[in-house]
């Protein structure tokens, strides 16, 4: 199929900044030059502080190697941003830059909490009136902005080489007044990891190994006071 | 739910600087509005978004229409089945007057360069598009309209002129045509044509939406940026359109550099102003027939 040819010769001149044969290399070079700056630049949008911490120089280079191992597979420029923080974990980027792949990681989970609707949390009232037994067959409904962040390094964003390797927990939450970062053990972590994914209590404590409802019951009150879940459900 | 297309006279593209105009009146001369359908696809299957929130808002006063940028109608590559349903769920849930796509591939092998890519115009490529377009009518179960774009080359395996191409294609699959002005007034200049061919080739009946927009030369290129004003020559080409075609919706499409709503008002006000001088001559015309 002779379209199909074209397209693929096409598409792989760009990425080579290359010039099909019978096409005029002036011409063509718009479609060249374009393609790097829209990735570019839409990737700058998303990842400010990143360009900050690499310099222009080396984020260029980051987008170019991330785009050449990585290519678009997305409908959409923001869903491309999504992967970045992954590609800068491979061995090459993380020698470098160490920190980035997390400093990555808060950029894309801020944006996305940004972008998430704010809902009203339902009454938990009849929640208190629960069993202990009934407690564990509960699932929560989380509001849509909630994003856990697991970090390897404690980044210091007014200079960045300063960053030290520390591990953190954080939930980030799209709250009435605006974006939140709250700080988190690391069990309580493990347990919004899973409670997240619409597991109850009970499979969650057993996954865990662990009996420690006693000292869940602070950091469930100060889940509902900021608004985390949005409802429960009982599963029978 | 729908909207009576003939009370959709001037639009315009709602962009995020603008929202608020929007959220809860409709600025004058405004009668509907068009948004790019990719910005509300993304939340998957559970549109817990910001945006998808304020488009419902939106759609509760003003008829809304989808124009998609990523469908690649002309990809050899299959087509894509989550973006479909993902579309088809957007559809659903927002009830748009109509959906548009360009008449473009933006990536093959799976991979997506992100832009509205040209096509050599021959007839494999035509009974290309046309089964692709057919395949996409039928699962949305509706008829679509095709956008002709922007383009800076030309393929030598051409065998027809682009308004040939554009023609058949809308005839072979029955879709409709959303008629670009400023991408046939840029690639007239690109590829030295007469835009007023171009014009004179297509059918009113196949003709349901309009985009303006403005555009920059670049090294002897025009390019198609939608980040200035309207040209002169873009305008008079819009009057030539509603000569032809009478009255069809039309909008604004300002993508970049994106100004206050009172600048870009101004634009909207010059759709409905030539819209209606032109109206007004046509039936000055009738009435000494
Ligand atoms: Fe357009």
């Amino acid at each position: 199929m002779k379209l199909k040819k074209l397209q693929q010769e096409f598409k792989a001149a760009i990425k080579n900044d290359a010039v099909p044969e019978n096409l005029n290399p002036l011409r063509f070079k718009v479609y060249s030059q374009a393609y790097w700056i829209r990735m570019e630049e839409s990737l700058e949008e998303d990842f400010p502080l990143l360009v900050e911490a690499l310099g222009e120089d080396s984020f260029s280079e980051l987008v170019e190697d991330f785009l050449i191992h990585m290519p678009s597979k997305f409908s959409s420029l923001s869903e491309v941003s999504k992967a970045l923080p992954n590609f800068l974990s491979n061995k090459e980027w993380s020698k470098r830059y160490p920190y980035a792949a997390d400093l990555a990681r808060i950029e894309i989970s801020e944006l996305l909490s940004r972008q998430s609707r704010w809902i009203k949390p339902s009454d938990f009232t009849e929640l208190s009136k629960f069993s202990q037994e009934e407690l564990l067959k509960v699932v929560f409904y989380f509001q849509p902005s909630a994003r856990l962040l697991r970090l390897d390094w404690s980044i210091d964003t007014n200079e960045f080489a300063r960053s030290k390797k520390q591990k953190l927990f954080y939930l980030i939450l799209k709250e009435k007044c605006g974006l939140k970062t709250h700080p988190l053990q690391e069990f309580e972590f493990k347990i919004l990891e899973h409670l997240i994914q619409k597991d109850t209590l009970g499979s969650v404590l057993e996954k865990l190994e662990t009996d420690a409802p006693l000292r869940l019951g602070e950091s469930f009150r100060k889940w509902a006071e900021i608004g985390l879940f949005i409802s429960y459900e009982l599963k029978m | 739910m729908h909207t009576n297309h003939s009370k959709l006279k001037t639009g315009v593209g709602l962009r995020s600087p603008h929202l608020d105009q929007f959220l809860n009146s409709s600025p004058n001369n405004v009668s509907w509005v068009e948004v790019v359908a990719e910005n509300y696809m993304e939340h998957e299957d559970h549109f817990q978004g910001v945006s998808i929130a304020n488009l419902e808002q939106v759609r509760s006063h003003l008829p809304v229409i989808l124009h998609g940028v990523s469908l690649s109608i002309a990809s050899t590559d299959p087509i894509k089945a989550s973006h479909m349903k993902r579309l088809k769920n957007l559809i659903d849930r927002i009830q748009p007057e109509w959906v548009s796509d360009h008449l473009c591939w933006t990536g093959v092998d799976g991979e997506n360069l992100h832009d509205l890519l040209p096509l050599p115009f021959t007839r494999e490529a035509i009974f290309h598009v046309v089964d692709r377009i057919k395949q996409v009518q039928d699962y949305l179960g509706q008829r679509i309209l095709i956008e002709n774009i922007s383009s800076y080359l030309e393929f030598t395996e051409s065998e027809i002129t682009e308004w040939e191409f554009l023609k058949e294609v809308a005839e072979r699959s029955d879709c409709h045509i959303l008629l670009d002005v400023n991408n046939v007034y840029v690639n007239s200049i690109n590829h030295g044509f007469d835009a007023q061919d171009y014009l004179e080739a297509l059918s009113q009946d196949r003709i349901q939406q309009i985009h303006i927009a403005g555009h920059v030369e670049r090294n002897g290129v025009l390019i198609d940026t939608h980040s200035t004003n309207v040209r002169k020559e873009v305008w008079d080409l819009y009057r030539e359109s509603v000569r032809l075609f009478g009255p069809i919706p039309a909008m604004i499409e300002r993508d970049a550099d994106i100004p206050e709503w009172e600048e870009l008002e101004k634009e909207v006000e010059m759709i409905s102003r030539i819209t209606t001088e032109e109206s007004h001559e046509a039936e000055k015309v009738a009435a000494r027939i």
